[in-house]
């Protein structure tokens, strides 16, 4: 895939996934923060970009994946790592209210209780409350880590609201519990499912990347491993999505990836190149995701 | 030529598999012409065998919009989780022949997101000419929204890709595996792949809590003209759909009726097919080509599944 953040624009003003296909609340916003940590949050592309998503808000505070899915989803996660000054506070604060709204349906009481009565003890474990794709159903790896991300980045810049903070803090806090406790025996993250029926299964570099990421400001030994695991990661991953998860994630913990981990494989859709711009950013020292790395 | 059994007509008439049945197909007690057909490998006598196989079903192609629908699960290409691209390509390129006005491979993977990575890990891109402009990634097509009638699941409707709802034939080619939550992933529940990863997630785990089995049922009677071609060449025992071994099952299995197809799959592999959920219905194949009997291969179960064996 070749072409610009500006070339691979859409008409309506939003980005697609692949080039010329239809415009994704995703892809969008990542193509923003790209624009963004080049410097460039002043552009034509930026602020058309923008006013496509700002179309994209429900009444409940969440954002649709897309104009034609009016239900809002894990995207509105990435939303919220959007600068207030682009998006306005209001909005802002309408979609910190519904991230916090939100919680996987396996820790909900109700849920938990009817796995006791059915002698199920496996799923009635509290191993931390994180995030679902989409509304009702399980928390997964990637929609609590940029959850987590999203707030540790509204409560960095919001730091004198006390009101929101006790609850910012109880959910990052559980964001990350819920990461940790999901991580695959051999180091590292893959979806969320790091063991079924008594198998352990393999992680993957970009979930791993990713939750590394979430977990910039932990100490454990599971992170540890999971850094060694990324590190292992980077030698052998072919995939532009899974080399930048996994520079930003190295570089958020302090590691040094050098240059060559993002020229090992092109880009194939948009949000490859969007995350191959914020990882080479961050490999720079430029914030990405409110990060300094 | 497969029977009618006392146990198929035991099994559709339990009360407790009411809602099921009704879902899948009940009205169909006609057979249903299921082939079976040795491949003993992956070789250039697959293209062949692959165009047989359509023209002995008798599959209109001529002028339709034909989706390939292939199963891209993981990256790790030293095991059997993929659809085999030259099985995947031998449909295309019979599809084609046939007289088909288009042909896509479409795929939507239910835990990786980078689909195109992972077409390329399988083999896709090696294998099949030009591969990218014919591939369609399911997960973030365009998509309507789809009213599921009567649904057995919980859901009441799904957003679906253009490409596949817009398709005149839907061919499913499933690898035959065991798979640790539905007991086997064949044609029918390789449609799991058309639900798009950018609204519902990697995995699509509202299907999950909807219900996987009647999910199944649900999605499968969204799509009304199908047909399946199972790569049971390779396939995968054990701990399916990821991390199985490889058994050697040395078979294509094809016809137009999903459920009878997985049926005989199923039976193929030492499954009873009344005792998976989504298919206790009278699976009444009429088989052609070779019979069970002569490619039967039991392939090994998770101690919770020893109860699916026939």
């Amino acid at each position: 895939m070749t072409g610009t953040f500006e070339q691979l624009q859409n008409a309506d003003g939003g980005w697609p996934y692949a080039p010329s296909g239809p415009s994704w609340t995703e892809p969008t916003v990542l193509s923003l923060l790209a624009q963004i940590a080049q410097g460039n949050t002043h552009s034509s592309s930026v602020q058309r970009g923008v006013r496509w998503l700002e179309k994209l808000q429900g009444t409940d505070g969440g954002w649709w994946p897309q104009p034609s899915v009016p239900q809002s989803t894990w995207v509105s996660a990435l939303v919220a790592l959007m600068p207030e000054s682009l998006i306005g506070s209001e909005r802002k604060q309408a979609t910190l209210n519904w991230l916090l709204r939100q919680t996987g349906q396996e820790t909900t009481a109700l849920y938990r209780m009817r796995q006791w009565l059915i002698g199920n003890s496996d799923t009635t474990k509290n191993t931390g409350d994180g995030w679902p794709w989409y509304p009702g159903a399980s928390a997964w790896i990637t929609p609590t880590a940029f959850t987590v991300l999203a707030l540790q980045k509204y409560r960095a810049g919001n730091a004198q609201i006390s009101t929101v903070e006790a609850a910012l803090t109880y959910r990052i806090a559980e964001g990350q519990r819920f990461l940790l406790s999901h991580a695959c025996a051999s180091g590292g993250w893959n979806h969320g499912g790091a063991h079924a029926l008594g198998f352990q299964a393999d992680a993957y570099p970009e979930t791993t990347g990713i939750a590394l990421l979430a977990l910039r400001d932990t100490e454990s030994p599971i992170k540890h491993a999971g850094l060694r695991a990324a590190e292992q990661f980077l030698s052998s991953n072919r995939s532009a999505e899974g080399d930048a998860w996994l520079v930003l994630g190295l570089q958020a913990n302090g590691r040094e990836t050098g240059s060559i981990a993002l020229r090992k494989a092109e880009p194939r859709t948009v949000t490859d190149l969007a995350l191959l711009t914020l990882a080479s950013q961050a490999q720079a020292g430029r914030e990405v995701f409110g990060v300094v790395t | 030529m497969s029977q009618i059994t006392r146990r198929d007509l035991i099994a559709a008439s339990a009360g407790t598999l009411g809602a099921l049945t009704l879902a899948c197909h009940s009205q169909d007690l006609a057979k249903h012409q299921v082939s079976i057909t040795k491949a003993p490998a992956y070789d250039q006598s697959i293209y062949a065998t692959v165009r047989t196989i359509l023209q002995e079903h008798r599959v209109n192609m001529k002028g339709l919009r034909v989706v390939v629908k292939p199963n891209l699960v993981e990256f790790d290409s030293s095991k059997c989780i993929n659809s085999n691209p030259l099985v995947v390509h031998a449909v295309f390129e019979a599809a084609k022949a046939l007289g088909a006005a288009d042909v896509k491979i479409a795929e939507g993977p239910g835990h990786r997101r980078g689909t195109l990575d992972l077409a390329d890990a399988a083999g896709y891109f090696a294998m099949i000419p030009d591969f990218e402009n014919h591939f369609v990634d399911l997960n973030v097509d365009r998509v309507s929204r789809a009213t599921l009638l009567n649904p057995t699941s919980k859901l009441k409707e799904l957003y679906l890709p253009h490409t596949a709802l817009a398709a005149d034939l839907l061919i499913s080619v499933p690898k035959m595996k065991t798979h640790h939550w539905a007991g086997a992933t064949l044609s029918m529940k390789n449609l799991f792949g058309v639900v798009p990863g950018a609204i519902y997630g990697w995995p699509k785990n509202v299907l999950h809590w909807a219900g996987i089995p009647e999910c199944i049922v649900d999605i499968n009677r969204v799509f009304t003209n199908t047909f399946a071609v199972v790569d049971g060449i390779l396939a995968m025992e054990g701990n399916g759909p990821i991390q199985g071994n490889v058994k050697v099952a040395a078979v294509l299995v094809a016809g137009a009726h999903l459920p009878s197809v997985d049926a005989t799959c199923c039976r193929i592999m030492g499954i009873d097919p009344s005792r998976i959920e989504y298919l206790r219905i009278p699976a009444a194949a009429e088989q052609i080509r070779e019979s069970i009997k002569s490619v039967a291969t039991p392939f090994d179960l998770l101690p919770q599944f020893t109860h699916l064996r026939s």
